[in-house]
């Protein structure tokens, strides 16, 4: 849902609009979230990794290992290297890097969206997380 | 609405002995020695606090290095815990403040009359026994856990220190 609401707003505002994306896997909760983490990241290291991320994120009930494979299949990648590179500790040091670094930044759950440095702590609805994205982009640009 | 302010850093942490499983209870002063995180919570199975014990399991193995025990602890009875628990697959003890039902939290000053439920407040506990770090979160805010974290990563280079 979050990931649809994101995709929507980045259409919308196009170049004036930076999305950035760290890892924040709740593995207890969603035991795929993992090994989705390390495909993202895995295939970021073969360049590919946002069509990785939008093919992880629009199959969200569909995240075992078969169906990571055949994701990757769908990609410019070397399967072969892609299927090492996920069980790399570089790729699982990446995860984890980005997972504390979310707690440190005071990250509380998926998602958790920060717009110019500050935590949004209201529903990610479309319009809240939109408009809320507009002020952020109103008050930098009174700021300069 | 103005925040309730948590108890003083130094202060001692007030001693309680609470049910985590039907037939079993936590007592703080057990836990001497080694660094206990409090977490209060208003309800099992409400959405924010379903995110924030997750978080707070996730980051169990951090708790680890410095020792420390993790314990929630809201209103709600022993069996509605180990329900709530069950689903969230926690690793840490909840302890039912039931009966006489919010009297820890209110120890802590994290009770809210007004709703029968606790606040979503934090505190980190030294070895010692006392409040190193408290901190009272808006109801509707999960606070996270990087205050926790910092309070610990303190607590422990005190002790390198010394």
């Amino acid at each position: 849902m979050a990931y649809s609401i994101v995709k929507q707003i980045e259409q919308e505002m196009g170049d004036t609009l930076r999305f950035v994306f760290r890892n924040f896997p709740l593995a207890q909760v969603h035991p795929h979230a993992m090994q989705a983490a390390l495909a993202a990241e895995a295939a970021g290291f073969q360049a590919e990794f946002w069509p990785m991320h939008d093919l992880l994120f629009g199959h969200q009930q569909a995240l075992d290992m078969d169906h990571i494979a055949t994701y990757a299949s769908f990609l410019a990648i070397d399967i072969e290297r892609f299927m090492e590179d996920i069980e790399s500790d570089q790729a699982e040091q990446r995860v984890r890097e980005d997972f504390m670094s979310g707690v440190r930044s005071g990250v509380n759950g998926t998602p958790t969206f920060f717009i110019n440095g500050r935590r949004h702590d209201h529903w990610y609805e479309y319009r809240v997380l939109k408009k809320a994205v507009e002020q952020a982009q109103e008050a930098a640009e009174k700021a300069t | 609405m103005s925040l309730r302010e948590p108890l003083q850093a130094g202060s001692a942490a007030p001693s309680f002995e609470l049910k985590d499983t039907p037939d079993q209870t936590v007592k703080l002063s057990e836990l001497r020695g080694r660094p206990v995180v409090l977490m209060f919570y208003p309800a099992d199975f409400s959405p924010i606090c379903g995110n924030e014990v997750s978080l707070f399991n996730e980051i169990l193995p951090e708790f680890k290095r410095y020792d420390a025990q993790l314990l929630g602890v809201s209103v709600d009875n022993v069996w509605s815990h180990l329900a709530f628990a069950r689903e969230n697959k926690l690793r840490f003890p909840l302890l039912a403040d039931f009966h006489p039902k919010g009297e820890v939290a209110e120890l802590y000053r994290a009770y809210r009359e007004e709703d029968g439920e606790a606040e979503r407040a934090l505190y980190v506990i030294d070895k010692t026994g006392e409040i190193a770090w408290g901190y009272i979160s808006p109801v509707g805010v999960n606070p996270g856990a990087d205050g926790v974290l910092s309070a610990l990563e303190k607590l422990s280079s005190k002790i390198r220190d010394a």
